[in-house]
């Protein structure tokens, strides 16, 4: 594998304690790949070695690249916290609970509105901080919460919390030993305490661990992630060595040096090195519009400049020659609603766009009991005991045959890491491993589509045309929310510039409606934290008596 | 023998005639004297539901208008009207390192395919803003899954010059079929010459002989219908007519537009008003001589480009075809009135009424006949008849200015006074 000297480092060190710092676009997950491979290579036994990842998309990823280098040979585990916790727990619980069913968010949602909950996703919200954080519940909802854990007892029930916390609790009363000679996490930034105490025990005295990730980008604080523990390493282990990945292969440099100089306004991070491979280009654009609706325009506007015309009225009025398509541009915004008037202008000009769905968890149950389904049929349930391999299972029954393109490849490729044992056997792992999909791992990357994201949703992704709305104090940094905490949010704007590969174009309104009401936010007080030498200014008209005119002018 | 144009738009395309609904497409495809006319944009949901209500299935893979919905025809060109479910796809998506445009036109034999085409089009991209939808996938896929659901549907790239949305086109199109179908290409049966080019600009290439050279009016309002059209001998279906185009059997050619007449025959730039040959574009550098900007590379050009025979070789098998000029035009050149005027209209309908239907008057109707009606009619029908007729080529969106006569007109006065 085609690796550059710190990559190689990383790759062969034999430290105990390992911390690798990549930034946006260094190569990480090749590297991460390359490691497994050449543990295995090493003759490392594949049971021996776990690389965690926290999504399944980045795991499904590895997946592939490490099966396509392997030939045949046994795949080690690669996947996520709670797939790993299922299949210990399914190893080491008792007989008689280890066949346990997963708790999914719309069981939750049943049992706790059987109980009489209103609110339920608050309710659910505010149990699943208890259990992670120890958070104090108010009376009412600890007597929900108890209800809740007897039913789920009865029923041999675990929810996704439940299954870290149990392999946990486990792992300290010495139910589960420690099984790894070498650990490997991917987005160490993300992880939470739990998960932190979970690797830990898991790794054998003579195992080392070795680290990925990038505090600058840990956005997911909301979630329990503590970045503090990937800053703590240092203190925590005395033997850490620390690594930088400095090249950076996706942004053109001017976007690369500002969004690096950017994120030194905070100070919960580690100084880290980035070198850029490609040249400067363009200079970050920041433009002013009316309101939401010339933002859109504006949009709309700037990509048939890129794209050329998509019918026949626009030609003569856009450029013909591009390499960019569909795909090559991402629109990004800190909040959800800011993507809606955008989303129905480009569907009004026949453009098309993708979104990531809500409906993920829907779609995984349909898909399930579609499978359940035909696994009671009679022909069917005799194949059950015999070794097939499970793709080719799924694909003799037709199930795949009505999914999208996309989902396919999805189920393709989950499926593919399953060959050996029993059917029923492989099906059952295939199941627990298909719970943990979530929306952004069934955001369709490959569909030529211009992308609609959150800035949360962004994250992992690179589009060569980027755009960020809502550029305004207010909104990013989302002060208008009850809590936030600047140095995420910081975090989350820089997660943003650093999708960019060619271009990055961000835009603030002067006019807004949030929530039903009509706001007029002066542009964000992260604009001056991006060097002037990297910015450009399109479209900002001066006005009199606002204080930004003098920066501007 | 039959006339039948295949592809068209409704009124949920973009820049067309509200009056592109099905009532009004069957009424204008008999003064123009088509049989089987395409519905276009079968893939809108709204335009499939008018289809579904007002059209009934023939069991031959045809459909017609119901009765009650049938509006007034001149006696004189009263026919049955069949259509046949077409739409056209707009892919847009990179292949090769570069951006690609490509119009395909679908035809299918039945609702109930259409349908399901439908649903698995719906998952890449919005049908309903545009009855002509963007969607973001390789022409060949779209192939594949178009070939899955419904195996008797025909793909056939739409107006496959013009510059900028084609298969063939100088600005995001391909320089062959395989390179753009790659192994489906043995499925491609036929290409549209589009309104630029004429099957004799085709013949050049030997890489189409094996291919239909098809034409149709891609007609965005009523009276565009039939612009051009192709001819077949054949049983009236689905089948008979794709069967003919995947064999050439009783496929017996098509009316074409003077390609000179097209938008894109030459090339050049339309802000500046400047028209180039190919030679003079090669001479000039693909710069415009006024503004230095890049020129629009026309269909004439690009024929030159991708030809290996010399200009006027005639294959063996070539199927003959006939050109014409738009009966309105040359009715508002003999009266020197522009072809949007009321008076012209009147003017058409008496002739239509008069004479039969437009490509009977045009094509069939005895000379003799004609004069009876209308003397200049007469002779500038002759002169179409033969080729005798000067044009000022179209360029980068421009029409090409087509003369029965030349300037100006030495009928004019004559004419007019006779067909008042």
């Amino acid at each position: 594998m085609n690796l550059n000297k710190q990559q190689r480092l990383a790759v062969e060190s034999s430290d105990k304690y390992l911390c690798v710092l990549a930034g946006p676009g260094t190569g990480k997950t090749h590297t991460i790949t390359a490691k497994i491979i050449y543990l295995l290579e090493e003759g490392i036994n594949p049971r021996k070695i776990a690389a965690l990842t926290f999504t399944q998309k980045a795991s499904i990823e590895m997946r592939q690249r490490v099966i396509k280098k392997l030939n045949k040979k046994e795949l080690p585990f690669i996947g996520t916290f709670h797939l790993l916790c299922i299949r210990l727990l399914r190893e080491f619980l008792p007989e008689n609970t280890r066949n346990f069913n997963l708790c999914t968010r719309k069981l939750q949602r049943e049992i706790i509105s059987s109980i009489g909950g209103k609110n339920v996703e608050k309710i659910i919200e505010r149990i699943s901080r208890f259990k992670n954080k120890q958070t104090s519940l108010d009376d009412k909802t600890l007597q929900i919460y108890e209800i809740y854990e007897k039913k789920k007892k009865e029923l041999n029930l675990l929810d996704f919390d439940d299954l870290l916390l149990k392999t946990s609790s486990m792992i300290k009363e010495g139910k589960i030993p420690p099984l790894f000679e070498h650990i490997i996490v991917d987005e160490f930034q993300d992880i939470n305490k739990i998960q932190y105490d979970i690797i830990k025990g898991l790794l054998k005295k003579t195992g080392c661990f070795s680290v990925f990730g990038d505090p600058d980008q840990a956005i997911y604080s909301f979630r329990g992630s503590e970045v503090d523990l990937f800053l703590n390493l240092p203190s925590d282990f005395e033997d850490l060595k620390l690594l930088n990945l400095s090249i950076n292969y996706r942004s053109q440099a001017n976007i690369l040096l500002a969004s690096n100089r950017f994120i030194t306004a905070n100070t919960k991070r580690f100084s880290k090195r980035i070198e850029p491979l490609k040249p400067s280009e363009s200079q970050i654009i920041i433009m002013e519009v009316e309101d939401e609706y010339e933002e859109a325009k504006t949009i709309l506007k700037e990509i048939k400049k890129r794209l050329g015309a998509t019918n026949f009225n626009d030609l003569y009025n856009n450029k013909e020659e591009t390499f960019y398509t569909f795909n090559s541009f991402a629109v990004l915004s800190r909040i959800n609603k800011g993507l809606k008037i955008i989303k129905e202008m480009f569907m009004k000009e026949g453009i098309p766009v993708k979104t990531i769905k809500k409906e993920a968890e829907a779609w995984i149950e349909s898909f399930i009991k579609e499978l359940t389904g035909i696994l009671s049929k009679e022909e069917i349930v005799k194949k059950l005991i015999e070794p097939i391999p499970l793709y080719e299972f799924l694909d003799s029954t037709g199930i795949l045959k009505d999914l999208e393109n996309y989902e396919a490849y999805l189920i393709k490729n989950i499926a593919s890491a399953y060959e050996k044992g029993i059917l029923i056997e492989q099906i059952r792992a295939f199941i627990d491993e298909l719970y943990g999909l979530t929306s952004l791992d069934l955001f369709p990357e490959n569909l030529n589509a211009i992308s609609l994201l959150t800035l949360h949703g962004a994250k992992g992704l690179e589009f060569p045309v980027v755009f960020i709305t809502g550029f305004e104090e207010g909104v990013i940094p989302y002060t208008l929310s009850s809590e936030y905490d600047i140095e995420e949010e910081r975090r989350l704007f820089y997660v943003g510039m650093t999708r960019a590969m060619n271009e990055l174009i961000i835009i603030y309104a002067k006019n807004r409606v949030i929530n039903g009401k009509k706001v007029s936010l002066p542009v964000s007080s992260f604009l001056k934290e991006i060097p002037e030498e990297y910015i450009k200014y399109e479209k900002v008209r001066p006005r009199k008596g606002e204080p930004m005119q003098k920066k501007l002018f | 023998m039959f006339f039948a144009d295949l592809h068209i738009h409704s009124k949920f395309s973009r820049a067309t005639s509200k009056e592109m609904n099905l009532e009004t497409i069957e009424q204008w495809a008999q003064i123009k004297g088509i049989k089987v006319i395409g519905t276009g944009d079968f893939t809108h949901p709204e335009w499939l539901k008018e289809i579904g209500e007002k059209l009934t299935e023939e069991g031959n893979g045809l459909l017609r208008l119901k009765e009650k919905y049938k509006l007034q025809i001149p006696e004189s060109c009263r026919e049955d009207v069949f259509f046949i479910l077409s739409s056209e796809i707009s892919c847009i998506y990179q292949k090769n390192g570069k951006l690609r445009k490509i119009h395909l036109l679908i035809l299918s034999p039945s609702l109930k395919d259409v349908t399901k085409i439908n649903h698995a089009l719906s998952q890449i991209g919005s049908l309903i803003s545009d009855g002509r939808p963007i969607l973001g996938i390789d022409g060949k896929e779209l192939m594949k899954i178009i070939m899955d659901i419904s195996s008797d549907s025909l793909i056939i790239p739409a107006h496959a010059w013009t510059p900028h949305f084609s298969v063939f086109g100088s600005q995001s199109g391909f320089d062959s079929i395989e390179e753009c179908f790659e192994e489906l290409s043995p499925y491609i049966y036929a290409i549209e010459t589009g309104l630029s080019s004429d099957p004799r600009m085709n013949w050049r290439l030997s890489k189409l002989d094996s291919i239909t050279l098809i034409s149709n009016s891609d007609a965005h309002s009523p009276s565009k219908i039939g612009r051009e059209a192709n001819i077949f001998d054949t049983e009236l279906s689905f089948e008979g007519i794709t069967e003919a185009i995947k064999t050439k059997k009783g496929f017996l050619g098509t009316v074409e537009f003077f390609p000179e007449e097209g938008k894109y025959h030459y090339d050049g730039h339309r802000v500046c008003g400047v028209r180039l040959s190919p030679k003079e574009t090669i001479k000039r550098n693909y710069l415009c001589p006024l503004c230095g900007k890049r020129v629009t590379v026309g269909v004439m050009h690009r024929v030159e480009v991708l030809a290996d025979r010399q200009e006027g070789f005639k294959p063996p098998q070539a199927i003959p075809y006939k050109s014409i000029i738009p009966l309105q035009e040359i009715m508002a050149e003999i009266n020197n009135t522009s072809v949007q005027s009321k008076t012209l209209s009147n003017l058409y309908f008496k002739a239509i009424n008069n004479l039969g239907s437009e490509y009977d008057i045009l094509l069939n109707k005895k000379l003799t006949d004609i004069e009876k009606f209308n003397e200049s009619l007469a002779e500038a029908i002759e002169r179409v008849r033969e080729g005798k007729i000067t044009v000022e080529p179209g360029y980068d969106g421009e029409y090409g200015k087509i003369k029965v006569f030349g300037k100006p007109s030495p009928k004019n006065n004559k004419g007019q006074k006779l067909l008042f």
